[in-house]
């Protein structure tokens, strides 16, 4: 744990506002506290869903959302999102420093309770706690309240600084009775036959969250009710700029091949590949401080039965209505342009496209990794068969024992060989491809944010005519026309002003999630990478152990 | 650093130092059999004179001195390969076993081992005797080097692969070692100047027939099977035949992996390199994002490194001997089917004394006898050959066995070592940063 100390305290000048800020994270249970709890004893709830034998993939699949398997991670990153998440709902964020209010209004009604003893150190805070925290949780589609402007600069800075002393804060503390929810996918089973077959899935969770009903429940559900799970999400959050989790991928050539009860091995494999997909999918809106507490959310884990998510197949209503959508929002982003003042979406825009391009790359190398890995795990076993012949030609009885052994011992290798491969996909391969499909999330919110800003301005150009006709009207004397004129222009500032609302909003939000993606990517590609290192690790000491075994016999022969 | 640990050890030629002495202090050693350091191995006999046949023997035996153990003279190095445009030349360095003082140093072409080999066997009758294989001819054209790179790395991958001369110098240096060890061939003078000469010897052209090679091959489909009258050559005949066909097998589907892991080592490399080129931006969590790919990129180049060596070190072991075998079992084959050859003329000119008329019966008989005796000399060489060959091929193996583990042993140990270090770095890596 020592290793991963923060770096020393860069807020030696802000020791009033560090106690305060202190106590609060303390008390804010879900962010931080989620990490430190996955940190411990993670390894224990990855055990008794294995349907694989491989303990590396689902070891990895926790790891993945941020959940830190290694005992030795002290959560340094997690503390990043502690800080950075302001629900834009709360009217509460445009005061004071909003980092620590978000934690705890996202939590629910329990929070209250350990609120108390902190409200007294942050004088700022506490009244508003209280109220937030009820709202918390039915709150996600409402539309935030209007944020007082002057307070924006203060918090920007103060969040800052305040991330610092968080990270620090959590790290030494690690206090024991945090929030947590703790997501497994299981047990893909397939129901039917023919056509109509389909994969069902087993949802497990373990909360601590007293909204949920029970602590610990486990549900059935099919793949397209996951689908109907981001739909919803989608509508509710994506166009007031939050980041939803992309969609599992849908897979014809995999889904046929299951229908088809074709038993082989890439028809498991997809099974794996696809029940860890669920698995991340849902981990990732479980650490998402607005997402976990939405009520669709937490239906999908709870209710035994969904009604069925017909609108998400492809070719239903919705479905058809969605590629309307799609294709309008794409003419939409070419005619669209906006005259950005604000320079820190620039540079993000530039940033997440270049991170783009990057992964991509990186995920083309993984693939070629595997393909590469996978063929030398086939070399060596057809080496294993000739070796194993030639051992039954010869005949002399030390050379052929010791040709046998070494059969054997290639054939162990090739299990290496092939565990090796399914390392480098589940974790690196499957990591960038979710990455990928986040920024595309990304992307998808910072389009909605140039639709806001259009709205705005189409509200003010509407505005503005308006404004002339009453000139008109008053100007050659319609006066019988000049009150409704009045009244259009009274709603028509309504709407600019709501429009710039809006906008500044979503432009909010939008700094916040990209904020908490960020302290996500780090965390999670630094828990992958180093789970991955691990596995290359634990392929030599195979290695060693199988060719330790085998010298031995080799040197008996003579 | 890191370089320095992973240096694969050229593990092939230490073997051939340890095997002479010990052949040598075996066989010095009151006249006992090569076969006394193994325990019990089932097809070797004990016969004290296995070994003790010399060339001398078969032509005028000395009368008065019990038959002396052969014993090579020389010891051989192939050190070097240089090109000299499209031409190899191979540098030997010779020493005599007896005065170590004596050194002398060659330079040889190719062509100049294509004449000893021809010379060997042309001046020696070598009947009974399994000629150790040459090598083939290494392939020293861009057009080569690229095909064999595709072959090895796949199409995929743009590599060339670079020249193996060390891997000729070591099969070189192998053949002129059994040649020296051999107790007929060893003794001839044809490897006597090869060796100590300066001047390559003078070649006539070999006119490399194709019609020879396939004649000996339809020849050889013909009547290779034919049954033996001799239990313990017939098995090794069948045995032979099935053996050297699982052991190219067994060559070509080593080499794949020994290839693999080239290209396994190639999508390593490709991927550390993608990481070190990310890092364009320098703000916020790409800092520490870079920091870690940087960090990452070096684990990987650790296990490639480790992958690489391995490459090496199974193709200096185990693929070393397998590819060996595989063109010395054709050699043991080749023996047999002359033995067969000589076997058959037997058996005819057997049938022919029966079915001669009187007048030419004293004929059939001579030539019968001749044909008779003819056939006995090879098979008793036939059968010391092959009990020496058996035993050394025992032996390389469990050689090429050992080290193969140990070289997968050691550079297992060694990338664990790496990628440990790899990790702790990872894991104490400061990941704060600046959120902008």
């Amino acid at each position: 744990m020592a290793d991963d100390r923060e770096p020393p305290p860069l807020f030696d000048d802000e020791k009033p506002d560090k106690k305060e800020e202190e106590d609060d994270l303390f008390a804010t249970p879900n962010e931080a506290p989620k990490e430190e709890v996955k940190d411990e004893p993670a390894s224990l709830p990855t055990e008794p869903v294995q349907d694989k034998a491989s303990e590396d993939l689902f070891a990895a699949d926790d790891d993945l959302f941020g959940a830190q398997n290694m005992q030795e991670d002290s959560a340094a990153p997690p503390q990043l999102e502690v800080v950075d998440e302001p629900p834009p709902e709360m009217d509460i964020s445009g005061e004071g420093e909003e980092v620590d209010l978000d934690s705890p209004e996202t939590e629910g009604p329990s929070s209250p309770a350990k609120m108390e003893p902190d409200s007294d150190s942050s004088p700022l805070e506490a009244p508003p706690m209280a109220e937030v925290l009820p709202p918390a949780k039915p709150v996600t589609e409402e539309k935030p309240k209007p944020t007082p402007a002057p307070r924006k600069p203060s918090m920007e800075k103060s969040k800052e600084e305040v991330g610092y002393t968080s990270f620090a804060q959590i790290e030494e503390e690690e206090s024991g009775d945090q929030f947590a929810l703790d997501i497994k996918v299981h047990d893909p089973g397939k129901i039917g036959d023919g056509m109509g077959a389909y994969m069902s899935y087993k949802v497990t969770t373990q909360t601590s969250i007293p909204a949920f009903r029970r602590p610990s429940m486990t549900v059935t559900r099919r793949f397209s009710d996951f689908l109907g799970l981001h739909e919803k999400l989608s509508q509710k959050h994506v166009h007031i700029g939050r980041i939803v989790p992309p969609a599992p991928e849908k897979s014809v050539v995999g889904m046929t091949k299951i229908k088809m009860s074709k038993e082989d091995t890439s028809s498991t494999e997809f099974v794996e590949k696809r029940r860890a997909l669920l698995e991340r999918f849902l981990q990732r809106i479980s650490i998402h401080p607005v997402l976990q507490m939405d009520p669709d959310f937490r239906d999908f884990l709870e209710q035994d039965e969904l009604p069925r998510a017909t609108s998400t197949s492809a070719v239903s209503g919705a479905g058809v209505l969605r590629l309307i959508k799609g294709v309008g929002d794409t003419l939409s982003k070419v005619t669209i342009k906006m005259d950005e003042s604000d320079q820190w979406f620039e540079e993000k825009q530039n940033q997440v496209e270049a991170l783009d391009q990057q992964l991509k790359k990186l995920h083309a190398s993984v693939e070629a990794l595997v393909t590469y890995r996978k063929e030398l795990g086939i070399s060596t076993a057809a080496f294993a068969k000739s070796t194993a012949m030639l051992s039954n030609s010869e005949e002399h009885t030390a050379l052929s024992r010791a040709l046998s052994q070494l059969a054997e011992v290639e054939e162990k290798i090739e299990q290496v060989h092939l565990e090796q491969a399914d390392n480098d996909f589940f974790l690196l391969s499957e990591l960038l491809k979710d990455y990928i499909g986040i920024i595309q999330a990304i992307r998808i919110v910072f389009h909605e944010r140039v639709k806001s800003f259009h709205n705005w301005q189409n509200a003010q150009q509407t505005l503005a005519k308006k404004r002339e006709a009453e000139a008109k009207f008053k100007q050659t004397g319609k006066t019988d026309k000049i009150a409704h004129a009045q009244e259009e222009i009274r709603e028509w500032e309504g709407k600019v002003e709501k429009g710039r609302e809006d906008f500044e909003e979503i432009s909010k939000t939008i700094r916040t999630e990209i904020r908490r993606f960020e302290t996500n990517r780090v965390k999670d590609f630094r828990n992958i990478i180093i789970k991955y290192m691990e596995t290359l690790m634990n392929s030599q000491q195979q290695l060693i152990k199988y060719w330790e075994g085998f010298l031995p016999e080799a040197k008996a022969i003579a | 650093m890191r370089s320095a640990v992973l240096y694969p050890s050229v593990i092939a030629q230490e073997g051939e130092d340890q095997d002479v002495p010990s052949r040598l202090t075996s066989t010095k050693m009151d006249n006992a059999t090569e076969e006394t350091n193994t325990n019990g191995t089932a097809d070797v006999s004990d016969s004290p004179e296995a070994d003790q046949d010399t060339p001398e023997s078969s032509g005028l035996p000395e009368p008065t001195l019990p038959p002396k153990p052969f014993e090579p003279v020389f010891t051989v190095k192939v050190t070097d390969a240089a090109k000299d445009g499209e031409v190899v030349k191979y540098t030997l360095k010779t020493t005599k076993i007896k005065s170590d003082s004596e050194e002398y140093k060659v330079v040889r072409l190719y062509e100049d081992f294509e004449w000893l080999e021809h010379c060997l066997i042309t001046q020696n009758d070598i009947a009974g005797i399994i000629v150790p294989p040459l090598p083939p001819k290494p392939s020293t054209t861009a057009q080569s080097a690229e095909a064999r790179s595709k072959k090895q790395l796949g199409n995929d991958i743009k590599l060339v692969v670079g020249d193996e001369f060390e891997k000729d110098c070591r099969s070189l240096e192998k053949y002129l070692y059994l040649v020296v060890t051999h107790p007929i061939l060893g003794q001839d003078e044809s490897i006597t100047k090869f060796l100590t000469v300066r001047e390559a010897p003078t070649r006539a052209k070999l006119k490399k027939s194709i019609f020879s090679n396939l004649s000996k091959a339809v020849g050889e489909a013909r009547k290779g099977g034919h049954k033996d009258v001799n239990e313990f050559f017939q098995k090794e005949r069948d045995t032979v035949n099935e053996v050297s066909v699982q052991m190219k097998e067994a060559k070509e589907n080593f080499m794949k992996i020994v290839y693999g892991e080239q290209r396994v080592a190639v999508g390593l490399s490709h991927l550390s390199t993608a990481l070190h080129l990310g890092g364009q931006l320098q703000e916020g969590a790409d800092v520490v994002v870079n920091k870690l790919f940087t960090q990452f990129s070096e684990g990987l180049e650790d296990a490639k490194q480790g992958l690489e060596v391995m490459a090496v070190n199974d193709e200096n072991t185990l693929g070393f001997s397998l590819d060996l075998y595989s063109r010395y079992l054709e050699a043991e084959k080749e023996m047999l089917y002359r033995r067969t050859c000589k076997m058959m003329e037997f058996e005819a000119a057997s049938k022919a004394v029966e079915k001669a008329k009187p007048q030419k019966r004293e004929m059939a008989v001579a030539a019968r006898d001749k044909a008779e005796k003819e056939f006995e000399d090879i098979s008793k060489a036939a059968e010391k050959e092959l009990k020496n060959f058996h035993h050394q091929r025992v032996l390389t193996f469990q050689d090429s066995l050992v080290r193969h583990a140990d070289a997968k042993i050691k550079a297992a140990r060694d990338t664990y070592a790496l990628l440990t270090k790899c990790v702790t770095a990872l894991k104490t890596l400061d990941t704060s940063f600046k959120p902008l």
